[in-house]
């Protein structure tokens, strides 16, 4: 078998696939990155005049917000992928963790603890986990958990709503039981081929060192493509729909909750912050901010294109609906006990 | 030069941007100060990560086999291009911390949950209290003691359109959670300022809360609190921009 390059190096010699063809430009890819630079400066005036106007302001401040606060968390993640690649030998996650789902499940759910941070982090650790043998229906379980339940999380969920713990405790339970439902739906109906499993670079017979550096490499120009991608659909929908529809239905029990649920998915708030967001929404029932805090760290749309990215379209387009309906309902009924 | 270096330079340009946006403080225009630090981090490492190709660093090449799905990860790669969106965007615009064009749908109204009461102002500074946007609003709206009645305070934020017949124009600052994409506005309708006053002015308010009862706990949206100034300053935009609780702790 010819020896031949990684996946993420592949993934950058497609651009070089037009320069071998002899009717093609002769421009390598870094003299388009070259000539974006010079073009963007030549026109800098013109496009600063053009991106002047009040909504693509806002668009452009939001646009930059959510990348800059999601960038470190995405290498922290991409930093733990890449550690997970080199450190744990292939197919040992399938052996030491637990092979029937209603304890592997649960025990991942918790696991989540263990991961302080936001959920930018999360996606790319989980795809990792999968790839290295991790059952997925464990893995899921860890991604949604793991941004919502985590200390710094908890402790910013207290803070924000001084004097009234039992929000933390339903925030905890309502989340952690999102997670575990859905992974034990997955283990029952998710099918092994609805995960993109072609997306990693084969490690095989590969150093430690350059196992993590690939990986890391990789894995953050794959997620980082697909957060820019979801930063400006929210930026978008931030500046399209007015939140002042919110006040509206606010008072209506059940148009509360799904409003404040799409609300979630639409802010793309990180889950260290959206406790604080929650508890400014004081037109609405504790019940339909609690759905809040449950469905932000585990469905928005910054997660949606990331977990594109790292799962694969197939999977998103079930997953996500899957995790949303999930997740409301745990919200809604934990908040209906802690009324 | 090879697909690896250009992957690099890529990759070089993000992390020299986010630890540009760290160093100018320009970073505070979108995240509030405590993520700056993780920002810097974060650049450097991603800097890192390209350099190391080209420095010689990422290791030997092992013994990988081919991955015989070439064909579907043309696509894929390409992703990867979309980091420098942000990138330029950042060079080119800059964007501006979030301004009155922003307000429409951002407004929020601090909550309640006083029980232990309101602590006593600050001591006055040249004649008026200075207080956040945070502590003024929560006060007016929240505060059965009325504290505020009679005392002179100083505000500062920028000039945004009045809604309806309240007459003036209300004095705005955002308050950030994580990044400006979380942000709310907290407003104060100004009167009693002779001089027209431009959108998006920083201005320095001195003047005295025009009393009323407060707001009922469940009002979605309370009309926002009057302040008769006595004394307008422009004054330069105020850095970081942002308030970073939407609630005075009092």
């Amino acid at each position: 078998m010819a020896r031949t390059l990684p996946e993420s190096d592949q993934d950058w010699s497609a651009l070089n696939q037009r320069e071998e063809s002899p009717e093609q430009v002769h421009l390598p890819a870094w003299g388009w990155l070259a000539m974006a630079f010079g073009l963007a400066f030549w026109l800098r005036g013109p496009l600063a005049g053009l991106l002047d106007g009040p909504a693509v302001g806002t668009w452009t401040t939001v646009f930059v917000s959510i990348s800059v606060q999601a960038l470190p968390f995405l290498v922290l993640g991409v930093v733990v992928s890449g550690a997970i690649a080199a450190l744990v030998p292939p197919g040992w996650l399938a052996r030491a963790l637990p092979r029937r789902p209603l304890v592997a499940v649960p025990a991942a759910g918790l696991a989540g603890v263990a991961l302080p941070g936001c959920e930018c982090g999360a996606v790319p650790i989980a795809g990792r986990l999968t790839a290295r043998g991790a059952p997925p229906a464990a893995a899921l379980a860890f991604m949604l958990a793991a941004p919502a339940i985590n200390p710094v999380v908890l402790v910013s969920t207290a803070v924000a709503f001084p004097g009234r713990p039992q929000v933390v405790g339903a925030r905890f339970l309502a989340s952690l039981a999102t997670a575990v439902v859905v992974g034990l739906l997955w283990a029952r109906l998710g099918r092994e081929a609805w995960i993109d499993r072609n997306r990693r670079p084969n490690l095989e017979g590969e150093t430690r060192w350059r196992s993590f550096t690939q990986t890391a490499l990789h894995d953050f120009l794959h997620a980082g493509g697909w957060l820019v991608v979801g930063a400006m659909t929210a930026a978008s929908l931030q500046v399209a729909v007015p939140r002042s529809l919110l006040d509206a239905v606010a008072g209506h029990p059940v148009l509360a909750v799904v409003a404040l649920a799409g609300l979630a998915v639409v802010l793309a708030v990180c889950s260290e912050a959206d406790a604080f967001v929650a508890a400014s929404l004081n037109q609405f029932s504790l019940t339909a901010r609690l759905v809040f805090m449950v469905v932000g760290p585990v469905v928005d749309l910054k997660l949606i294109a990331l977990q594109t990215g790292v799962f694969g379209r197939r999977f998103t387009l079930r997953f996500a609906p899957l995790t949303l309906a999930v997740a409301i309902i745990s919200g809604w009924a934990v908040g209906w006990w802690l009324r | 030069m090879t697909d690896d270096q250009t992957r690099s330079l890529l990759l070089v340009v993000l992390g020299a941007t986010a630890v540009w946006l760290w160093w100018s403080g320009e970073a505070l225009n979108y995240v509030r100060p405590g993520l700056a630090p993780w920002l810097l981090a974060g650049g450097v490492v991603v800097g890192l990560l390209g350099l190391l190709p080209p420095l010689g660093l990422l290791g030997q090449e092992g013994t990988a086999q081919a991955d015989r799905h070439g064909g579907h990860h043309q696509h894929r790669g390409r992703v990867g291009w979309l980091l420098l969106v942000p990138v330029l965007v950042v060079m080119v615009v800059q964007p501006a911390a979030l301004g009155s064009y922003a307000v429409a749908s951002r407004a929020t109204v601090p909550g309640g949950g006083h029980e232990g009461g309101f602590q006593p102002l600050a001591a006055p500074v040249r004649g008026a209290v200075p207080m956040s946007m945070a502590e003024f609003v929560t006060r007016a709206d929240r505060d059965p003691d009325q504290s505020l009645a009679g005392v002179r305070v100083r505000l500062t934020g920028f000039v945004a359109p009045s809604e309806g017949h309240e007459g003036g124009y209300r004095l705005t600052r955002f308050v950030i959670f994580c990044c400006a994409a979380d942000a709310e506005a907290l407003q104060t309708v100004v009167r009693g300022d002779a001089t027209p006053r431009a959108r998006d002015q920083w201005l320095e308010v001195e003047g005295t809360w025009q009393p009323r009862p407060p707001a009922a706990e469940d009002d979605p949206s309370p009309p926002a609190p009057v302040l008769h100034a006595d004394l307008v300053r422009p004054v330069a935009p105020v850095r970081p921009p942002y308030e970073y609780s939407v609630q005075f702790s009092g």
